[in-house]
């Protein structure tokens, strides 16, 4: 796992839904169970990976997308796709 | 008989202060909150002089941290008020006391979140893609306000978000009244808001030439501060402002069943349309809709003490309103004392009539006007404007007037509160 691109992750969800800097974030954090993230933050969130990223997020693929972690994991192959 | 509506709390966030203690303060000690800003630089804005509030809104200190997602001002100041009257009645920690399902929410406003909007496409150019905020709709739409009031206080009965221009806040308090008198609701926040420094807004505003010039020689290009000069000789538009004004209305019996100090009671509104045209005041119908008030809440123009003028400093408004006051009070008019608060908070749009309001219920309460900054003679205008001083004047019976473009008018009549 990329500790740098988690880092930048965490902060975006951070930022866009105000998540308290008390909360932990990590690998196994759980957007909706754990950060209570609706629907517009999750909007909010990819559209702001995207445009710092430069990675094209696939809506089909949002619903897989519940950790940050598996997040992170997607925007490092998009990534890499794209690089390829 | 009917109901009587009655002011238990009052607030307001304005460019003179984020607090009606502090914008009051500074009302009656005729100072002026309009200033060059650098925000509103000349690359994409027509003026810089303006009233902006610089302490409270998205990414300010005074962010409201339950609406922080929703980047849009008007939404900060609203609440910042809603929480603000609240606490000025008293009931910020009696909530218990309060049947939600009882408390209505009207909250006006002429823009919305006009502001979001134009950064979201602002955003959506630099990126070159299709996609917006998904934060821009639920901000953008005028009843956001009164949501956003409702959910972060706790409030279930009814709401409205009156869009009526420079009246929005008159009206919005309007609306409040008759959903108390109609029994669908004992208590009701009931205000203004707006936030709308755009370059879309305030380019088109100074395009129709609306908006005081800011051309060498004025009085106001040395001192901004005097930009801003109801019924003056010189007055030559008016200056955007932005905040909100709240008021937390009750019925008598809900403000006795509380134990609320009745700081004023509204014995009359009103509002019609001029019919006449897209922009331009219609003094037939105004001071027809100011008399219907009148006689509707029993008054006679004579029992008014202090009249709160639209007073925005345009040459057309300003000559209008003082023949309007000739046709609805008489002989009356000469020693009605005027004054409009605009010379010194500018034109804060849908919310100035709400401001106004919790004004003049301050000034019953204090039993002092406020003035008209900046004034200078208008060999045309021949009433008492109030000029520069404040006055400390026994009254009974406020009248605040307001008009809005597409020629929507609102008055409200205000009596001194129990003693």
């Amino acid at each position: 796992m990329n500790d740098r691109l988690l880092a930048d992750l965490a902060d975006i969800i951070r930022s866009v839904a105000r998540v308290s800097a008390d909360v932990e974030l990590g690998a196994e954090t759980r957007l909706i169970e754990d950060l209570s993230i609706d629907s517009l933050d999750l909007v909010g969130i990819i559209l702001k990976i995207q445009d710092d990223h430069g990675v094209s997020i696939d809506e089909d693929d949002v619903p897989t997308l519940t950790t940050l972690g598996s997040l992170a994991a997607y925007v490092e192959n998009r990534r890499g796709a794209a690089a390829a | 008989m009917s109901v009587r509506i009655v002011v238990v709390g009052h607030s307001a966030v304005t460019c003179l202060g984020s607090d009606m203690d502090t914008t009051w303060g500074n009302l009656v000690a005729g100072r002026s909150g309009i200033k060059r800003h650098e925000s509103l630089s000349s690359e994409s804005f027509l003026r810089d002089v303006a009233g902006r509030v610089e302490d409270v809104g998205p990414g300010t200190a005074g962010e409201e941290p339950a609406v922080a997602k929703l980047e849009s001002g008007y939404l900060h100041f609203a609440l910042r008020a809603a929480r603000a009257a609240l606490e000025d009645a008293g009931l910020t920690n009696r909530r218990a006391e309060i049947d939600p399902h009882r408390v209505a929410v009207s909250v006006g406003s002429a823009f919305g979140g006009q502001d979001l909007l134009e950064s979201e496409m602002e955003r959506s150019r630099r990126r070159k893609s299709l996609s917006m905020s998904p934060y821009l709709i639920p901000a953008l739409i005028i009843n956001q306000a009164a949501g956003q009031i409702a959910q972060h206080l706790g409030f279930y009965g009814p709401s409205i978000a009156p869009a009526n221009a420079c009246a929005s806040g008159g009206h919005a308090i309007a609306s409040a009244a008759m959903f108390l008198r109609a029994g669908e609701a004992d208590l009701a926040l009931a205000g203004g808001s707006e936030s709308a420094f755009t370059p879309a807004i305030v380019n088109g505003f100074a395009t129709m030439k609306a908006l005081a010039s800011q051309k060498p020689g004025d009085r106001a290009f040395e001192d901004p501060s005097k930009a801003s000069r109801p019924f003056s000789g010189d007055r030559n538009g008016f200056v955007m402002a932005e905040g909100a004004g709240m008021l937390l209305l009750a019925t008598e019996a809900e403000a006795k069943r509380l134990g609320l100090e009745i700081q004023a009671e509204l014995v009359g509104w009103g509002s019609n349309t001029d019919g006449h045209h897209l922009t331009m005041p219609c003094r037939e119908r105004i001071a027809h809709g100011l008399k219907t008030v009148l006689q509707r809440a029993g008054i006679a123009p004579e029992s008014i003490d202090y009249y709160n003028a639209h007073g925005t400093s345009t040459p057309v408004n300003d000559r209008t309103e003082t023949e309007v006051l000739h046709d609805v009070f008489g002989a009356h008019a000469r020693n009605l004392p005027i004054s409009s608060i605009k010379g010194a908070v500018g034109h804060a749009l849908g919310a100035a009539s709400a401001i106004e309001a919790a004004v003049c219920v301050r000034a019953l309460r204090e039993q002092i006007l406020p003035p008209t900054i900046n004034f200078q003679v208008d060999a045309e205008l021949d009433l008492d404007y109030i000029p520069d001083q404040a006055r400390p004047t026994p009254i009974e019976y406020a009248l605040s007037a307001s008009f809005g473009f597409g020629g929507t008018n609102n008055a409200l009549i205000l009596k001194r509160g129990d003693r």
